[in-house]
């Protein structure tokens, strides 16, 4: 009697609580955008110019479009979400990669490829592979240095899925060889999609088909199994904010800097920086919203720029710019609550298309500098 | 078959369904039969390795029995089907492990020889029925146990699909009596069992699954970039998810048992709470260091064993209270019997160091007990802060992607410089942090579990309710076949 109650109590609140789990939601990339961000993607004849993942159906358009186009020399903008994020997007408004591109000149042209949080080894990860598997001709390079980047390290399947089981490895000269391609060797999730990921632990075994058949049915014919992608988000997302709120952590929190995290990310720098001056690249430091208090120590900030302007001075092929305060405060907005009180916070990462206008002046200023030959 | 799995799910329900409804003959075959199932869901090509172990046994503890006046023939006899077990394991476990250190020694003598395998797989839970068909049949040489002349009885009990995989490693007379003896439903089977199941998912697919990303990303770090912070924290996450991962396992195989009236004994009971290594082997594992003590440690230590303490839980620990040190003999089976228990758990010198950890950390441990001065501070606190950081620092070799990165992580921690710093998000050492509050929760609550039991009926419904729905929720949001057991490597 009393363990039928209790089954009977567990069902429904059981039932009641995944109900609730499996309320819609954004997708967990928006969220980390934020409420007033949204990603743009430029094409080109719907040809993808524009990336932010390493797949292979968008990597192979990717690559057919410039080929289709004539495979003219390319210059690549690197970057994070600030690359493909427009705070406040209207209609008619794109990023500054777009603008860029509408000016290119007849015997270049414009693509780019910006990765959520990308750490230099991902973006060195990246690079190679249009060099050596993509055949891309990258005659140019723009690389933002994000001082919050140097926090990440590792290649993420979810965003290199291209990778997975690939035998892609950097070469053996590279100082962040050893690095990167232990990450590369560890890339071994059976596939981008999600339920390929699930299956993981019955690879090549008879029941994975039975799994993959049960998760299909259930899927197909139970709503709430088919949610459970958004459930797992959601418990995440909770835990993130529960973690904010317990520890007092907002969007102006001082990030540290991990010195092991950092120094990895500058080997990849070094390697990036190792391509010129066949390739040229620019280094800027991308801007950061300053009418605010920023989530940096200002004097740590600062060294590292220093650090950075230091290492790109006086090599050939390479140009360095300082665009911190390029963009004005008014042109920044807000993001989400990082913890579980309701109230947007300042959004230190993303601006709006008037950010994107004076962005797009300012570097194709800093690229007429390897034109005029200006260092 | 894994357990974290659809596919177990709607094998295991029709499955009890029909262990209940049909008479016992056919209930045995039906065990024999759905075990054989289980295990061919992971691959068929290996159940003819399977059924050959077991074969042999039987047959052999048979003719061991018919000659036992015979005491030399029974040997040969035993030790025919020790070459024909271990055989197996060696072929599929250890070659390319012996291959690849014999290459090793050529090169370094200058010999231009190499013995090169192709790639062998291991099949799964070989370590585990190996070792309980061995243990049938030294049972029998000893006379502590009769051959089982029923093979779907005996079958039964070799393949019996809860354990087969990743134990607990059974004695012939825990299982075949039980079975036996046509266990009559009792409604108390299936709330037991479905707690168990329910629990023992929780700890695998909630926490064993998650601490996993975390554990392979920090491995994948080179070991020389890690500080000793880092190294502590490593350690104890992976103590962790090991631990999650294989109690985990073993609370499914108690409570799928149980739904069919088997109970099985306890194979992790707090490990984590010792208050000493000796304890400690009391609490881990309980089933393979029962096993290691009376198959292996005891013949070595040049000890009897005693029929009645057989089987009996009391691990590795409970004898290596009897090793004084300076004891030469026990004390070279304690670090032989470790170092084996070590190569038992993986192909690689790296679980032989952590065997020979363990070994060292459990003899200096007699040797403490032995000093009058340090009676005072031999309190169960004391001893428990002394254990819980030096077991979890042993996952160290455990998980190190080679020897040379085991002895650069140990020596970090020796490295008073190297706590000046940290490599890992944050979160990495809040987790370990937060994990290691919980898990000592949980025991103390555990502890206090049969005082709430007498609290008013409604409170305790209510907090199980709670509990189970939690449990319910959880597992059914994370329940993926994402990865295998850890233990079903070994």
């Amino acid at each position: 009697m009393r363990f039928g109650i209790g089954i009977l109590l567990v069902v429904l609140l059981s039932y009641g609580g995944l109900q609730f789990l499996g309320r819609e939601m954004r997708a967990a990339e928006d969220f980390a955008l934020g409420i007033e961000t949204s990603s743009y993607f430029a094409r080109d004849s719907n040809y993808p110019i524009h990336l932010n993942r390493f797949r292979q159906l968008e990597m192979d358009s990717f690559l057919s479009g410039w080929r289709r186009r004539g495979s003219k020399p390319v210059q690549l903008f690197l970057g994070n979400s600030q690359t493909h994020a427009i705070n406040q997007l209207k209609p008619g408004q794109c990023n500054y990669v777009e603008l860029i591109r509408k000016r290119d000149e007849p015997d270049m042209e414009s693509m780019a490829l910006s990765i959520p949080n990308a750490s230099l080894q991902e973006m060195l990860v990246a690079t190679q592979w249009l060099l050596v598997e993509g055949g891309v001709k990258i005659e140019r390079l723009i690389l933002p240095v994000f001082y919050d980047d140097l926090r990440e390290s590792g290649i993420r399947d979810s965003y290199f899925p291209l990778l997975i089981n690939s035998k892609f490895r950097l070469g053996e000269n590279m100082r962040s060889s050893v690095a990167v391609n232990n990450y590369l060797n560890a890339l071994q999730t059976p596939g981008e999609d999600q339920t390929e990921k699930d299956l993981a632990g019955v690879r090549k075994t008879t029941q994975e088909k039975s799994e993959r058949w049960l998760n299909e049915q259930l899927s197909e014919n139970w709503a709430l199994w088919a949610k459970r992608e958004t459930m797992r988000g959601r418990l995440f997302i909770f835990l993130y904010q529960l973690r904010n709120t317990v520890f007092g952590i907002d969007a102006q929190t001082v990030r540290k800097i991990i010195p092991e995290r950092k120094a990895a990310n500058m080997d990849a720098l070094e390697d990036l920086l190792g391509l010129a001056p066949q390739v040229q690249i620019l280094v800027y430091i991308p801007p950061l919203r300053t009418d605010v208090q920023p989530p940096y120590d200002m004097s740590a900030y600062e060294l590292f720029k220093q650090e950075l302007k230091t290492k790109c001075a006086g090599r050939e092929g390479i140009r360095f710019a300082d665009l911190q305060d390029l963009v004005p405060g008014v042109y920044w907005g807000v993001k989400d609550p990082t913890g579980l009180q309701n109230k947007p916070e300042y959004d230190f990462m993303h601006f709006r298309f008037e950010g994107h206008q004076l962005l797009d002046s300012a570097l194709r200023s800093s690229l007429n500098r390897f034109k005029d030959n200006d260092l | 078959m894994i357990f974290n799995s659809l596919t177990f799910l709607f094998f295991l329900i029709p499955v009890v369904l029909l262990y209940w409804i049909l008479p016992y003959k056919l209930r045995i075959a039906l065990l024999f039969g759905g075990s054989l199932v289980f295990y061919g869901f992971w691959r068929w090509e290996f159940l003819p390795v399977m059924l050959f172990s077991s074969v042999v046994d039987y047959f052999i503890a048979i003719a061991i029995h018919r000659h036992r006046a015979d005491r030399a023939l029974g040997k040969k006899l035993l030790l025919g089907t020790l070459v024909i077990n271990l055989g197996l394991l060696v072929y599929f476990k250890y070659l390319f492990f012996l291959s690849g250190n014999f290459n090793q020694i050529m090169e370094f003598t200058g010999t231009a020889f190499r013995f090169d395998l192709p790639a062998i797989i291991l099949p799964l839970g070989i370590s585990f029925y190996t070792f309980q068909t061995i243990s049938y049949s030294i049972d029998v040489y000893r006379g502590h146990a009769l051959p089982e002349r029923d093979f779907l009885l005996y079958g039964s009990y070799v393949t019996f699909f809860p354990q087969l995989v990743a134990g607990p490693i059974l004695r012939a007379g825990e299982v075949i009596e039980q079975l036996r003896t046509r266990p009559t439903f009792k409604m108390e089977f299936i709330p037991s069992g479905l707690k168990r199941i329910g629990y023992g998912l929780f700890l695998k697919v909630v926490l064993a699954d998650n601490i996993a990303p975390m554990v392979d990303e920090i491995f994948l770090t080179g070991a020389h970039t890690f500080s000793a912070i880092d190294v502590w924290t490593a350690a104890f996450l992976f103590g962790f998810q090991i631990y999650f991962d294989f109690a985990g396992y073993s609370h499914i195989a108690i409570g799928c048992a149980l739904l069919m009236g088997i109970r099985f004994p306890e194979n992790f009971n707090f490990p984590y709470a010792s208050r000493s290594f000796k304890v400690f082997w009391k609490r881990w594992h309980i089933s393979l260091s029962s096993w290691i003590r009376d198959y292996l440690y005891l013949p070595l230590a040049g000890k009897k064993v005693r029929f009645d303490k057989v089987g009996s839980r009391g691990g590795l620990g409970e004898n290596v209270e009897q090793v004084q040190p300076g004891n030469g003999r026990k004390t070279y089976a304690l670090f032989l019997t470790w170092s084996i228990m070590g190569l038992w758990h993986g192909a690689n010198w790296t679980f032989v160091v952590w065997g020979l950890y363990h070994s060292l950390a459990v003899y200096l441990e007699r040797l403490a007990h032995s000093l009058r001065f340090l009676k005072p501070l031999q309190t169960p606190v004391i001893g428990w802060l002394i254990t819980f950081p030096i077991a979890m620092l042993g996952w160290i070799p455990f998980r190190a992607l080679n020897v040379h990165d085991t002895f650069v992580l140990f020596s970090k921690i020796l490295t008073p410089a190297a706590y000046l710093s940290y490599t890992f998000r944050e979160n990495t050492y809040l987790v370990a942090f937060l994990l290691t509050v919980l898990t000592t929760l949980a025991f103390l609550l555990d502890s206090y579990s049969e005082r709430i039991k007498s609290w008013p009926g409604w409170v305790v419904l209510s907090l199980q309710t709670l509990k189970y729905t939690a449990i319910s929720i959880l597992v059914f949001v994370f329940l993926r076949p994402i990865s295998q057991f850890i233990y079903f490597q070994f």
